[in-house]
């Protein structure tokens, strides 16, 4: 099942013991970037798929943007399915293998984020609910230098963060993961162009 | 500092605080009669504070303290003043303490967020303020809030003092500032008092 959703390349086993060593020392918390990590094509169709789903706009002091409600809970085929392969056993256990953690095999939340010109969310931890770790897909073309909209990660003294030490570009087909801990602050930074920066969202929780 | 003679007349003051009785707020307009351009001008020409907190707060903060601008001190002196300190019991019917005042500045990226070390006690929130012209789209509106809702929002508005009872439970953030705000800024004096 793997093969019909992740890029091969992700699947050879000396390929995860770098990914999985590499994430372990990142800096300033467990994270990794991998670019094309899905098959192209049916990230695309996902990508279609989306433009007929229904975006909610969230709005606090945190942050504004835009929110499809958990994949769980959309009545569609391709995103169903999509959803029931980031629940499947097989894919949760791939994940253990690139962090070396491990997660619940039943719980999990999916759905995807746009944000448009404005939107933003600051910086926060993610520590709710026994997150274990998040990952972010992004299905929006490349954002450059200026466009804003960047996953920016903190670095941290004594569980306060102080300054900025990674920041991530959105790129289609890449993806963004790391480990939520009491020093995972992130945020990302306001779009400042006429772009839609759309993203699928998710966590996966502690192992009970 | 003279305030806008309307505001001292009686009739209208006593409207006002039948206003605030029954709203827990007041916000007045054209408050201050004085040229306010020189104002401005010293406080965008004062050393700032770049005050940035990424859980709490992002904003500029010029350190009364440590300013000797004639034209600052005028106003932050006159808030300081028992003179209004009486001219706001008179209006509010609160026997009130001076506590604190603050002049801020907010531009493009500040915020105030919700968090646990925001101070929950009862108190006046007073809020002069000389903005730019403002459009609430480009975000900067103070909102107080309980867990359950939001009770009251602050727009910033040229040469108004808006007033505010806030209940030990109330917390308050500032609307992150999008990008449409250009170089547009919200200069504030904040002051609070406490309710006996």
């Amino acid at each position: 099942m793997l093969s019909e959703w992740i890029n091969p390349k992700y699947l050879n086993k000396d390929e995860i013991e770098k990914i999985k060593s590499d994430f372990k020392v990142a800096k300033p918390f467990p994270n990794m970037i991998l670019t094309d990590f899905f098959l192209k094509d049916k990230l695309s169709e996902i990508k279609d798929c989306l433009k007929n789903i229904e975006y909610y706009e969230e709005n606090h002091d945190l942050y504004q943007f835009l929110r499809t409600i958990n994949f769980k809970h959309i009545d569609d085929k391709i995103i169903t399915k999509f959803a029931k392969f980031v629940g499947s056993v097989e894919f949760v256990c791939f994940i253990e293998d690139l962090t070396g953690l491990k997660f619940s095999k039943e719980v999990f939340e999916l759905h995807s984020l746009n944000f448009k010109n404005t939107h933003y969310l600051l910086c926060h931890d993610d520590q709710v609910q026994e997150r274990k770790v998040a990952f972010i897909i992004y299905l929006c073309d490349e954002f450059k230098s200026g466009d804003g909209g960047e996953l920016e990660l903190f670095e941290s003294e004594n569980n306060v963060p102080t300054k900025i030490t990674k920041s991530i570009l959105p790129k289609f087909n890449q993806f963004a993961l790391f480990e939520v801990t009491d020093k995972s602050f992130h945020q990302v930074s306001e779009v400042l162009v006429d772009k839609d920066r759309i993203s699928i969202g998710a966590w996966f929780y502690s192992e009970k | 500092m003279k305030i806008n003679k309307t505001y001292n007349d009686n009739k209208v003051k006593s409207e006002m605080q039948n206003y605030f009785l029954e709203n827990a707020f007041i916000s007045l307009a054209s408050f201050c009669e004085d040229n306010l351009d020189e104002l401005i001008y010293s406080i965008l020409k004062e050393k700032k504070i770049e005050n940035y907190k990424p859980l709490e707060l992002r904003r500029k903060e010029i350190k009364l303290s440590d300013c000797f601008a004639p034209e600052i001190l005028k106003f932050s002196e006159y808030f300081k003043s028992i003179k209004f300190l009486e001219y706001l019991e008179s209006v509010t019917d609160l026997d009130l303490k001076f506590k604190s005042i603050e002049l801020n500045i907010y531009s493009h990226k500040d915020f105030i967020i919700l968090c646990d070390k925001q101070e929950k006690t009862e108190g006046l929130n007073v809020i002069f303020d000389i903005s730019d012209d403002w459009n609430k789209d480009c975000g900067g509106i103070l909102t107080y809030t309980t867990k359950e809702e939001e009770v009251f929002y602050v727009e910033p508005s040229f040469n108004s003092l808006t007033i505010l009872y806030k209940p030990k439970e109330v917390m308050k953030y500032l609307k992150y500032i999008n990008n449409k705000s250009g170089n547009k800024k919200i200069i504030r004096f904040e002051i609070e008092f406490e309710v006996n």
